[in-house]
């Protein structure tokens, strides 16, 4: 897998998938590449390490990333800059009401 | 070329209809799309539907550097979101709008006008004054008013073009050289 094009992104939005670490998160991100033979694109899927500087992501959250300039710890290269849906309540951001499941 | 043409809309494939699509600014990093399957409001997500189906490859074909998404099943309520550079964010509302009104609206907000990508293609071009190896022109001997190439053999004589030299006029409306002969 291409590694580079991810490690280089400044921005980037994904969803927590596991959390052993304090202060750090493991992110999925996806991208879509383009194929020149059939001219379409296919999406593809990578895992971040994020350096987390307050404790509160939860497994299941869609979380926005933003690049450091030197990595903490040898490992993390991005931050979490702000939780965007948190898991188990979201809000509808039109109508400011909370979501149950089914509907 | 056989199997190339499979598929429900494979005019999706070809590159002039790729290149039909909109621009979006430079501050723009991520955009979002949120709609779902539901058996209460199955209508009114029809238009959001044709342009995932039919529109997106042209977002990502003329916007290669930007994260685009498709969530399902999140909200009841279909709309858009866009990530600006500075940490802000905004939505477009989409519930209940035809396909091509999607698309005028999002020209209209954050799309590129005609002008200014005519105005970075040109300023992106390189200036036809330079010459050299990657050039059009390979030396300056090619120009009109200059002196033919020396690389090839001694055009001019380097002792004969100091002696000519002396006899330069360097401003020749303040001092023409008959009338001062006259006066002394």
């Amino acid at each position: 897998m291409d590694k580079s094009r991810f490690l280089s992104m400044s921005m980037a939005l994904g969803k927590v998938v596991a959390k052993d670490f304090t202060n750090r998160a493991k992110v999925v991100v996806q991208l879509n590449r383009f194929n020149p033979y059939m001219n379409l694109f296919f999406p593809e899927a990578e895992t971040l390490e994020s350096h987390d500087p307050s404790d509160k992501a939860k497994v299941g959250d869609i979380v926005l990333l933003r690049k450091l300039d030197k990595p903490i710890r040898h490992v993390e290269t991005h931050k979490i800059e702000s939780i965007v849906y948190c898991a188990g309540s979201i809000v509808d951001p039109l109508t400011g009401l909370r979501v149950e499941r089914d509907k | 070329m056989k199997g190339l043409m499979s598929g429900k809309h494979p005019i999706i494939k070809t590159k002039q209809y790729l290149d039909q699509g909109i621009v979006l600014r430079d501050g723009v990093k991520i955009m979002t799309m949120h709609y779902g399957n539901y058996e209460s409001n199955y209508e009114s997500h029809s238009g959001i539907r044709k342009v995932v189906e039919l529109n997106l490859s042209q977002f990502q074909h003329k916007n290669p550097d930007v994260q685009i998404l498709v969530i399902k099943d999140l909200t009841p309520s279909p709309f858009f979101t866009f990530f600006l550079e500075n940490g802000e964010r905004f939505y477009i509302d989409v519930e209940g709008k035809n396909q091509v009104e999607i698309l005028s609206q999002i020209q209209k907000v954050i799309g590129k006008p005609k002008e200014l990508i005519e105005k970075e293609s040109i300023a992106a071009e390189a200036n036809p004054a330079n010459f050299g190896p990657e050039f059009n022109r390979k030396c300056i001997c090619e120009v009109q008013g200059q002196l033919p190439c020396s690389f090839v053999d001694d055009v001019w004589p380097i002792l004969e073009r100091k002696e000519l030299k002396k006899n330069i006029n360097l401003n020749p409306k303040k001092y023409v050289f008959g009338m001062e002969d006259e006066d002394t």
